[in-house]
Order: structure tokens, then C-alpha cells, then sequence
């Protein structure tokens, strides 16, 4: 025959420890913390700037994925005229496009092309 | 249980309110940084004219041509970025590796490696500050503060002004490392023809 009125030692608590909620909440305020931080990192480091996966440079993105792999010169070997040759063709041909580059020129800000009138 | 999971959610909603609270004021920095006097401080004489000229536009088509040349020149920064990095790693660095595996003597090739390196770096660093001037301008408020958007406008013009000579100072050093391997090669080729007539010498004795 049981008691019905002595107190229910296993009955469970309804309350979580302190320790475990602070716990929980520096995990999160953790968690956020690291990325601010690498949000931060991201932007800072120019990767925001490379990073051509992001909605704003959809359009441009197809452009930019590299056709063929790029070997380069050997890194190792002797250097007699045979390879001094490959080199120069080699180096000919790489700087070719980034010699005549007329990148960032600065017609494409002026007041003209952005349609702005001074008055 | 229904008291600790109100708490649990009351702690990680106060957390994520503070983060972005962080998120926002960040961002608002940057804003009034763009839109103010800039980090040095002081307007320069072109950036004054541009406070007091009264200026007209269509500020949606303006902003829609900016960010236009904002895609365009990501692209030109990441398809110049990877010219100017295999230039450097592919075929500078390899040809010097060996100039000193060899034990030649290739010390304006090195010396002119090394400037190319230090322009290269400028390059990326005065872009950044190029895309971050122009990222602020784009988030910028043309239609109620025009003059300021101006003059946050001509700012950017002399970033970009500056990344554009960046890209004038790689191509020199381009073909200064050029000449320096054509001196390079030529020496090259005197001591070899010098060592080989040297060997004939020495076969006919």
C-alpha cells in the first residue's frame, strides 16, 4: 500500500540547471561572434570583391571561369637556349592581353556617360 | 519544461538582436563613412566644387550605369588579377627558381620580380578601396542628397584614376622584366659561346 501523500522524490523537474542555459546561449553568442568575425575577414581580405558567386555579379560570372588550365614555365631544369626560348614565347604570350589592357580608364564615370549635368 | 524553453528563447533572441544590432551599425559606418568627408578627413578643392555645383540627374539610370560598370570591372579585376598572378608564380618566379638553381647570375630578373610583386600588391589593395568606395555609393542616397552623392562620385572617379595607373605601372614593369631577361639572355649566351671556345682551345693544346 502506497503513501498518496508523502512527496514524489522522482517526479522530475520542470526547470533546466542555469549552468546548461548559459551554456546554451554562449554557444550561440559564440557562434555569432565567429561570424561576424569571418564576415568581417571576407570583406576586408578583397575575397568579397573576387567572389563572382555572389547574386550582384550573375551576369558576368560565365565570363570569367577559366577555359584551359595554365601550365607556365618548368619550374626545374637547366637553362640553356632551348628553354630560354620557351620562356620568352611563353612569356609573350601570357602578357600579351594584360600589356594593351585599357581596364578601369576612367570614360566610364564621367558625367557624359552617367547622363550627369552640371549646372 | 515550457519555463526553460521561454528562457532558452528569450537568451537567443537577446544574442541575435545584439548581432545584428552589430550587423546594422556596421553597415551604417560604412554608409556615412562613403557619404562624408572620407577617411583622411578633408575635402580636397575638387571634391568642394563638386559641394557647391548644383548637379542634375536621373538618379535610378545613374545608379543602374554604376552598378553596370561595378559588374564589368569585378570581371576585369578577377580576369587581371589571374593574368597578372600566373605572370608572376607561372613565369617569374619558375625562371628565377632556376636562375638560381643553376647559379647564374640573375639579380635584375630577381630585382625586377620583386617590383612587380610590390605593384601587383598596390593593385589589389587600391581596388579594394576602389569596390568598397563604389559598394557605399551604390547604397548611397542620390535622390535627397545629390551634392553629396556628387562628391562621393568623384571620389571613386580618383580611385578608380589610381587603379587604372596600378595597371600602367604593371605593364611597365612587364616589359622591364622583359629587357632584363633579354640582358640576362644575352650574357647567357656570351658565357656559354666564351666557355665553349675555351673547351676547343684546350682539346686542340
Amino acid at each position: 500500500m502506497t503513501d498518496s501523500n508523502a512527496p514524489d522524490d522522482t517526479k522530475k523537474s520542470t526547470t533546466l540547471p542555469k549552468s546548461f542555459l548559459v551554456f546554451i546561449g554562449g554557444s550561440i553568442a559564440t557562434a555569432l561572434l565567429l561570424v561576424l568575425i569571418s564576415m568581417q575577414l571576407y570583406r576586408d581580405s578583397g575575397a568579397a570583391q573576387l567572389d563572382l558567386s555572389r547574386p550582384i555579379y550573375e551576369s558576368v560570372r560565365a565570363q570569367a571561369q577559366e577555359s584551359e588550365r595554365y601550365d607556365g614555365f618548368d619550374a626545374s631544369g637547366e637553362l640553356d637556349e632551348t628553354s630560354l626560348k620557351e620562356f620568352e614565347a611563353l612569356y609573350k604570350e601570357k602578357t600579351k592581353k594584360v600589356r594593351t589592357t585599357k581596364a578601369f580608364s576612367s570614360s566610364p564615370l564621367s558625367d557624359k556617360s552617367l547622363g550627369i549635368v552640371r549646372q | 519544461m515550457r519555463r526553460w524553453f521561454l528562457q532558452l528563447t528569450l537568451l537567443s533572441a537577446a544574442v541575435i538582436a545584439a548581432g545584428v544590432l552589430v550587423l546594422v551599425g556596421s553597415s551604417n559606418q560604412q554608409r556615412v563613412n562613403a557619404q562624408s568627408t572620407g577617411q583622411d578627413g578633408g575635402l580636397k578643392a575638387s571634391q568642394i566644387e563638386g559641394l557647391y555645383t548644383p548637379v542634375s540627374m536621373d538618379c535610378l539610370d545613374v545608379k543602374f550605369k554604376l552598378s553596370k560598370v561595378h559588374e564589368e570591372d569585378a570581371l576585369s579585376r578577377v580576369q587581371l588579377g589571374q593574368s597578372y598572378e600566373s605572370v608572376s608564380v607561372k613565369l617569374m618566379e619558375r625562371l628565377n627558381g632556376r636562375v638560381v638553381e643553376n647559379k647564374l647570375d640573375g639579380g635584375d630578373l630577381i630585382r625586377a620580380a620583386s617590383e612587380y610583386e610590390k605593384a601587383f600588391v598596390k593593385f589589389k589593395d587600391d581596388y579594394r578601396q576602389y569596390e568598397s568606395s563604389m559598394s557605399a555609393l551604390l547604397k548611397s542616397d542620390c535622390q535627397t542628397q545629390p551634392q553629396i552623392f556628387y562628391v562621393s562620385l568623384q571620389r571613386l572617379r580618383e580611385r578608380r584614376e589610381t587603379v587604372h595607373f596600378d595597371t600602367a605601372i604593371l605593364s611597365s614593369l612587364i616589359s622591364k622584366y622583359e629587357r632584363a631577361f633579354k640582358d640576362f639572355r644575352e650574357a647567357t649566351a656570351k658565357r656559354q659561346s666564351g666557355q665553349a671556345s675555351s673547351q676547343q682551345t684546350g682539346v686542340q693544346q
